[in-house]
């Protein structure tokens, strides 16, 4: 008989407390999958969101840094500044990045060698979903349009391609930050079928279709020459 | 030991790079400006960064980064930058992570102006941010305490893994004074911390966070935090004295604000009247209990702040009603002069009939 495949190291064998269908699941095990390829996991620091996913403090090992609502950019900038050999990789959602987004845009100009990893499921769910009037704001663009930003790339989780090109991306923009280059960026556009009441499959395929029909999936910016890379 | 003559801003500045600290992260507003210079010039060539930042909050976020990463950091501003601040405080004494902050407080609230207060003591001491917690304060007097206390400031702050602040004003950051500079610590040298994030590949993973813990979770670290303030309410506690030695009515201030009470307090001695000046270095803790003590032989205690009362709760308090308590304060950015402070408390001593009093002890004793 076949034996399940080995969890990646860095992941605890915990239920991870997420609803049916809900984006944060996928979007975690691309990280670590991420992680583990690139061998950072024992030398990167990553900022969790405030959001549901900040359940993830109990899932990775690896160490974390729990930031205020919106300030994860700024606090990310001070760990960086005194540990520029180690990864920083904040973890946020669209909501929370919204409400410090001055942070993270600024952190982007001044090219502060950090990646972050926007999960985007349009409004902030812990607060039972409110769709805010900025929900179509296009955040990856506007990152992606400072000065020190130098790779940025949204995209999808309907479908197995969509999944691996995400994986792909991460892996790309995490490179970029290794290299020293700059700020990197991966807009995942994720399903929160809860929150958008809608069945797991339909809200993966409204996140697939609708969602990345206003913020069309692919790369936004790429002053590394990440593609180039071999 | 070097001697300099240096502004108090700058003695905060150059006390910070001797203490260890490497990491200044704010755009202060101008007052502050040249200390900001001071450090950006000086700090890359010791390994370090100033990093100025749009805002007081990235300013304490970007704090709260270095501090996780156990770095020794700094950030200043002014009373509405504090404001700013605020949920930063809240978030450091939550995760117990070191900081100094230093507030060269002005006049408020809300717009404000640009000139020296104290009216920022209830927001230092109390705290402005959510939840329970508290933060140490330390109040300079001159430029050579400003050295002095910011060294102490990084010491605590690691000590006890709690943010510090210390509580000036313009005044305090504009006046040149000679100050003997401590001696330089090299960051290598300070304490390690087993707990900073980034520092180790072979060990288990540590977490700055506090996720939505249990009620019962959430009390046991907050009783934790109360421990360890209580410790600090305990062990350290300062105060000064100035001619305490027969006084009938004790003058207390702090800071810039002790700086001319204590003139004050020189001019009415020459006439005679017996008035001593007690000042606290530590805001928070307050040093109640050797105030109450004193209160055993002074029964008449003269608050004297530049705000509209604030500190003179604290005194009240201190003192459980053994004394009286009045005040002069002054607020909106109105430095009172010696003179008006020696007028004060003259009126107040002979309105006491303090006069009178020693002279009738004074002739059975």
């Amino acid at each position: 008989m076949n034996q399940p495949p080995a969890l990646p190291s860095r992941l605890q064998p915990a239920p991870l407390p997420y609803c049916p269908g809900c984006g944060h699941a996928a979007v975690h095990g691309l990280l670590v999958q991420a992680l583990a390829e690139l061998d950072l996991a024992g030398r990167s620091i990553l900022l969790p969101p405030s959001g549901c996913a900040r359940a993830m403090c109990e899932h990775l090992e690896m160490d974390m840094g729990q930031a205020p609502r919106g300030q994860a950019l700024a606090v990310a900038t001070g760990l960086k500044r005194v540990l520029p050999q180690q990864v920083v990789l904040a973890y946020q959602g669209d909501g929370e990045l919204i409400a410090g987004l001055d942070q993270a845009l600024l952190a982007a100009q001044r090219g502060e060698g950090l990646t972050l990893l926007l999960v985007n499921n349009s409004g902030p769910a812990p607060y039972g979903g409110q769709r805010p009037a900025d929900a179509s704001l296009d955040l990856g663009r506007l990152l992606a349009g400072a000065a020190g930003c130098v790779y940025a790339e949204r995209v999808g989780l309907a479908g197995a391609e969509q999944v691996a090109r995400a994986g792909q991306a991460l892996a790309l923009a995490l490179r970029a930050q290794m290299q020293g280059l700059g700020f990197s960026l991966v807009e995942v556009l994720a399903p929160c079928p809860k929150r958008w009441r809608m069945a797991p499959a339909q809200a993966l395929a409204w996140s697939g279709r609708d969602m990345s029909q206003a913020l069309p999936l692919g790369v936004l910016k790429d002053a590394a020459h990440a593609e180039a890379e071999p | 030991m070097s001697r300099q003559l240096i502004s108090g801003a700058q003695a905060l500045a150059e006390a910070a790079l001797r203490a260890g600290c490497r990491y200044c992260f704010g755009g202060p507003p101008g007052s502050l400006s040249p200390a900001a210079e001071y450090l950006a010039a000086r700090l890359p060539g010791m390994g370090g960064v100033l990093v100025p930042s749009h805002s007081a909050q990235a300013a304490i976020s970007m704090v709260m980064g270095a501090a996780m990463a156990g770095a020794r950091a700094l950030t200043f501003s002014s009373g509405p930058g504090l404001s700013r601040m605020q949920e930063g405080l809240s978030w450091l004494a939550g995760l117990e992570l070191p900081a100094v902050v230093a507030n060269f407080s002005q006049g408020g609230p809300g717009p404000g102006n640009l000139h020296p207060t104290q009216s920022d003591y209830f927001q230092a001491t109390r705290g402005g941010g959510h939840g329970d917690y508290r933060t140490l304060v330390l109040a300079p007097a001159s430029c050579q305490e400003m050295a002095d206390l910011t060294v102490k400031a990084f010491a605590l702050a690691d000590a006890y893994r709690n943010p510090v602040l210390i509580l000036a004003d313009a005044l305090l950051a504009q006046l040149i004074e000679p100050v003997e500079l401590p001696p330089a610590l090299a960051p290598s040298v300070l304490p390690a911390k087993d707990w900073a994030l980034g520092q180790g590949l072979e060990r288990p993973r540590r977490c700055l966070a506090l996720r939505q813990p249990r009620p019962k979770l959430l009390e046991n670290h907050n009783y934790k935090l109360v421990r360890k303030y209580d410790a600090i309410t305990r062990d350290q506690i300062a105060w000064q004295g100035f001619a305490l030695e027969d006084a009938r009515l004790l003058v207390v201030a702090f800071g810039s604000a002790a700086r001319i009470a204590k003139g004050a307090v020189k001019r009415v001695r020459e006439r005679g009247l017996k008035v001593g000046l007690w000042r606290p270095i530590t805001l928070w803790p307050f040093p109640s209990q050797p105030l109450r003590e004193l209160t055993r032989v002074v029964r008449h205690l003269l608050v004297v702040e530049m705000s509209a009362g604030q500190m003179v709760e604290d005194v009240r308090l201190a003192v459980q009603g053994q004394a009286t308590v009045e005040l002069y304060g002054r607020p909106g950015g109105v430095v009172p002069t010696p003179d008006q402070a020696a007028h004060e408390i003259s009126h107040y001593y002979h309105q006491a009939h303090l006069q009178r009093l020693g002279r009738r002890r004074g002739g059975g004793a």
